[in-house]
């Protein structure tokens, strides 16, 4: 119950702070300009996917087309979403240490855990909100403006077109599992959060630490290769394997499986860290 | 029964031997030329290395002289020769000299083979393989090497509209390059897994299958304007 | 009935020994000081009483239970302000009260919580941004805090710092309306001895992590030395009367025709008596007690 109602003040905590719409406001803004480029200068963008083929073979339909963007704008912002997720949840806890609100809010008769809990149930809705906001502009949006159609798909093994009837389940769960990702994000920055006086140092190591697995993932040097399938960047992309054909099942499930264990182990960091914590600020 | 087929065998190679290739072709070309316009539904399915593509569904539509419309809801893969080009090619004689060159059974039917140069250097087609049946004047099967696409060849069955020499399957195969990744743009999770080593070139087949061909009822202008 | 029990209790940050040994009790309607010096342990202790740092040794029981296991039912009982009353600058003064209201473990209605702006006289701002606030208008929005779940017991640390005179008055008087009017029981820290002199009945002081003294205020003022300034009109006539009438007093010139005068005993009642009478005329008499003095007499002893 107390869970419950902390839940609700976390909430309005983050529907009136202005940075919680910095994020929305950032991502509505990068997914309307890759909307106006595509609009603009998408020809040019499916001449380069289409390349290696365009001497033999000539690709009628409608390539560009809302399917085609929603999937572009995901690849291209799933590395950004995850900053301005953090930029909010990683201010959770150590936004009320540094302005001094957790002595009021610890002092109330919710538990530590409690606090966290409703912390981070708060962090999985804006994540879940940025997410289907991610969703309804890159796909509705984008099938407005461009119209619905197949989706041609570059992968590394060449290109895959998917019909467009089989496109809605796997955007779907292609958002489910992009969904799983930034919730882990969220969830790591919240645990960053609890170890910090202040919302700068728990973004920014956030950050660093997605940017150094993401170079660890992508370095070829086999040291690394034993850690590689356990870092959660590399299961970041997952939501991309759900474009290919046939799709992946255990290969997305390894990675569903090792993001939640990420967001569960991250959570009780996090629970033990601050229930430990002497709050002496 | 046998001293039948073996009479229309003799008389069509006898028939076949002693015309030239611009006759032979001059017959292929007439029944084009009864062709104003055409619809037809068509089925695609193509089978291309380095691309996976479900079966598609299209319109496609004619007009004399070159005007050529595919249309498709989904995503459809063509031969980027060889669909109407060639025959808008066979109906300007003076573009291209023809030699009368062997004869060969495809499919079971006899043809002759022409090749036919083009006299304009600047030609996309370089050299166009013609393998037509003298007796029922149509093509079945056509090898185009050019200049930007390689070798493409095409083989043809007939059916319905034999008249208008207008076939009811196509089969190309095309040639296709060694497909090359833009590292870019492909973030696939097990992009680390050992690349398929390919050949520098491999062949694809994509098979058209027409249905319900309109021929000659006339097609609006507007319909090649659309995008 | 005791509402505080704090047996020896300790916290150790790593080394650093903060709070070493202090009990304490706080009875139902004191006002109760916590007095020492800086740095002697008192936010410690006071941090320690509202589980905001874990206990290294020692029992804190309030209402008789401990609070280790019965926190929630313990903090749904008293309300407190931490050395400064921070809110979320961003929320309007209704906001933030709505915000610990819904988490203070009692059903507060709306009209609860405009009745709180009321009395703690912020009617009229409640809908003002906290950013935009005075430190005294948040003092007053964190009693208003404290007391919007009527809490039994309210634990007050340092709540007159940074406030200017007026402020300190109001604030004064209003936990005197609280022991008075609502009959709270408030623990009040400070180190100013002069403070919980004019407010608390009971009261203890820790100086290095221990408890030096507990007990009645007065009772423990009484026994000590009474230190008194007095402003007078005639100084020569002054110095007379001291060496003349009172030999065993030491008179020290401050500024000019104001001394500071120390007593063994309380016997301001003749001196001012005979000052009247000597004509020397009495501006002003100003009684002085440090309590760096008060605790390194008591700690001598």
């Amino acid at each position: 119950m107390m869970l419950w109602k902390n839940t609700i003040n976390e909430l309005l905590k983050i529907a009136t702070k202005i940075r919680s719409y910095i994020g929305i406001g950032a991502l509505t803004l990068l997914i309307l300009i890759v909307l106006f480029a595509m609009k603009a200068d998408g020809k040019s963008y499916i001449g380069f996917v289409t390349a290696s083929f365009e001497q033999t073979l000539s690709f009628n339909g409608k390539i560009l087309n809302g399917n085609l963007i929603a999937f572009i704008i995901m690849q291209m912002l799933i590395v950004h979403v995850p900053l301005l997720i953090s930029l909010v949840t990683g201010d959770l806890l150590s936004g009320e240490e540094a302005s001094g609100t957790i002595r009021m809010l610890a002092t109330k008769p919710i538990s530590r855990s409690g606090i966290v809990l409703s912390k981070w149930i708060a962090a999985t809705i804006y994540t879940l909100i940025m997410t289907v906001w991610l969703g309804f502009l890159s796909l509705f949006v984008a099938k407005w403006m461009f119209g619905t159609g197949d989706l041609i798909v570059l992968n590394s093994n060449g290109l895959l077109i998917i019909p467009e009837a089989d496109l809605a389940w796997r955007f779907g769960l292609a958002l489910i599992i992009a969904f799983l990702a930034l919730w882990t994000v969220a969830t790591l920055s919240l645990a960053f959060s609890a170890f910090a006086k202040n919302s700068v140092g728990p973004i920014v190591s956030t950050m660093s630490v997605i940017i150094l697995f993401t170079i660890i993932g992508t370095l070829d040097v086999s040291v690394f290769d034993a850690i590689k399938p356990y870092m959660f960047t590399t299961h970041m992309a997952a939501w991309r394997s759900v474009f290919e054909d046939p799709y992946p099942t255990s290969a997305i499930w390894e990675s569903v499986i090792i993001l939640v264990a990420h967001i569960a182990v991250l959570l009780g960091i996090t629970l033990i860290r601050f229930n430990k914590k002497d709050i002496t600020s | 029964m046998k001293s039948v087929f073996l009479f229309v065998f003799i008389l069509t190679g006898v028939v076949g031997f002693g015309q030239t290739a611009e006759e032979i072709l001059k017959g292929v070309i007439d029944k084009i030329d009864l062709v104003e316009d055409y619809q037809a539904d068509v089925q695609i399915k193509a089978a291309i290395p380095f691309i996976k593509v479900p079966i598609a569904k299209a319109k496609i539509y004619f007009k004399q002289d070159d005007k050529f419309k595919v249309e498709s809801k989904g995503i459809a893969i063509l031969p980027k020769q060889g669909m109407s080009d060639l025959t808008g090619f066979l109906s300007n004689e003076k573009k291209y000299s023809a030699v009368l060159g062997e004869a060969k059974t495809i499919n079971e039917h006899k043809t002759r083979l022409i090749s036919i140069l083009p006299t304009d250097e600047n030609s996309e087609i370089i050299l166009a393989k013609v393998y037509i049946s003298t007796s029922e004047e149509l093509i079945y099967r056509t090898v185009l090497t050019t200049k930007s696409s390689g070798t493409v060849s095409i083989d043809y069955e007939y059916n319905l509209n034999k008249k208008f020499g207008l076939p009811n399957k196509m089969t190309f195969t095309v040639d296709i390059k060694k497909f090359k990744m833009p590292k870019s743009v492909a973030s696939d999770i097990r992009n680390n897994e050992k690349e398929k080593k390919y050949k520098d070139n491999e062949k694809g087949t994509i098979v058209l299958i027409f249905s319900n061909y309109l021929v000659n009822k006339g097609i609006s202008d507007e319909v090649f304007k659309k995008d | 009935m005791a509402l505080i029990e704090v047996s020896h209790l300790a916290k150790n940050f790593g080394s650093f020994h903060a709070v070493k040994d202090v009990s304490f009790h706080v009875n139902e309607g004191d006002v109760f000081g916590f007095l020492g010096p800086n740095g002697a342990g008192k936010s410690t202790t006071i941090r320690c009483l509202l589980s905001l740092i874990r206990p290294t040794d020692g029992e804190i029981k309030f209402f008789g239970k401990s609070l280790n296991q019965n926190r929630s039912e313990v903090l749904t009982r008293v309300g407190c302000i931490i050395e400064k009353p921070d809110f979320y600058k961003y929320l309007s003064a209704q906001r933030n009260l709505e915000i610990f209201a819904r988490i203070s473990g009692k059903d507060i209605t709306k009209r609860q919580i405009q009745e709180m702006i009321d009395f703690v006289g912020l009617n009229g701002r409640e809908g003002d941004k906290v950013s935009g606030f005075s430190h005294g208008m948040k003092q007053r929005l964190g009693i208003a805090q404290t007391l919007l779940h009527n809490p039994d017991v309210i634990i007050l640390d340092e709540p007159t710092t940074g406030l200017d005179p007026q402020g300190i008055i109001e604030v004064r008087n209003l936990i005197l309306r609280l022991r008075d009017e609502q009959k709270k029981t408030v623990l009040l820290s400070s180190h100013q001895l002069s403070e919980i002199e004019i407010i608390a009945n009971r009261m203890v002081i820790i100086n290095q992590g221990r408890t030096i003294v507990e007990g009645d205020v007065h009772e423990l003022l009484e026994k000590q030395s009474m230190n008194l300034e007095i402003s007078v009109a005639n100084p020569t006539v002054f110095e007379e009367t001291i060496q003349r009438d009172f030999p065993s007093l030491t008179a020290r010139l401050v500024y000019k025709g104001t001394y500071h005068i120390e007593m063994e005993e309380d016997i301001r009642q003749p001196l001012i008596q005979r000052l009247v009478e000597t004509g020397c005329g009495v501006k002003a008499v100003i009684p002085k007690r440090s309590l760096e003095d008060f605790f390194i007499k008591m700690t001598e002893k």
